[in-house]
């Protein structure tokens, strides 16, 4: 099954489920499922800048797996860093992700 | 591009004092309360992109001076952002210059666009295009 997940709440969404469960299983080969994309919302977007510890993991994970890393444009500029964000990620909003996940379409999308 | 150009392109703050560059967020948020208000005298062709993304201008003229700008653009933050700039930006510039304005001359002061975006300001400045070419011709299409 291919997912793909889109981190919309904040609190401890990206360093605690991100970091501490989805991330270290892709990288481990046992999350259990094909994940297709990630697409942040509002301050989940920080992981994506670059130095990012946790964003340069998944950086290098994105790259080997081909997972879709977006941001949402919006959340980007308004926190000033759209144009600093890791190699491989990018900024759009949902047309943007649709037509980025065209060719390699998830089964489920889960909200986080 | 010239200073003069430059100087014109920088769009206003709401401080009239304030020259500062405002960032592509701060013209997005003015861009959204522009966007898809009334049309001006002088209605332009819709131009299109390959994502589907259209804008639109409508312009008032007078004296061959772009006095007020209006557009109508798909939702999309970055392409909102730039008509936005070049609206502000073109406010008060004839229309020869206006109708001379390059997407390389929005790119470059509007600072924190990504370069897989830089698209949308193509897109902007063909769609002023389409309406300053309209009042250069008399408000004929």
């Amino acid at each position: 099954m291919k997912v793909a997940y889109i981190f919309a709440t904040s609190k401890h969404t990206v360093s605690y489920v991100l970091g501490r469960m989805i991330l270290p299983q892709l990288e481990e080969d046992r999350h259990g499922v094909d994940v297709v994309g990630m697409f942040f919302f509002e301050d989940n977007n920080y992981v994506l800048v670059k130095g990012n510890p946790l964003g340069q993991r998944l950086a290098t994970v994105a790259k080997s797996k081909g997972v879709l890393l977006m941001g949402c444009d919006q959340c980007c500029y308004e926190r000033e860093i759209a144009d600093k964000l890791i190699e491989g990620a990018s900024i759009g909003c949902f047309p943007d992700l649709y037509k980025a996940l065209a060719g390699n379409m998830p089964d489920q999308v889960i909200t986080l | 591009m010239s200073a003069e150009h430059t100087s014109h392109l920088k769009a206003k703050t709401e401080d009239h004092g304030d020259t500062r560059q405002l960032s592509a967020f701060e013209c997005l948020m003015r861009g959204f309360r522009r966007n898809g208000g009334p049309l001006l005298a002088i209605v332009g062709r819709v131009a299109h992109d390959g994502d589907g993304r259209t804008a639109q201008f409508s312009v008032e003229v007078e004296d061959g001076v772009i006095k007020a700008v209006s557009f109508a653009v798909s939702t999309c933050a970055t392409l909102i952002a730039y008509c936005e700039f070049v609206a502000e930006g073109v406010t008060g510039a004839t229309l020869s210059r206006a109708v001379a304005l390059t997407p390389e001359q929005v790119i470059a002061p509007l600072k924190g666009i990504p370069p897989h975006k830089y698209d949308c300001a193509r897109l902007a400045t063909t769609a002023l295009r389409g309406a300053v070419e309209i009042a250069l011709n008399g408000g004929q299409k």
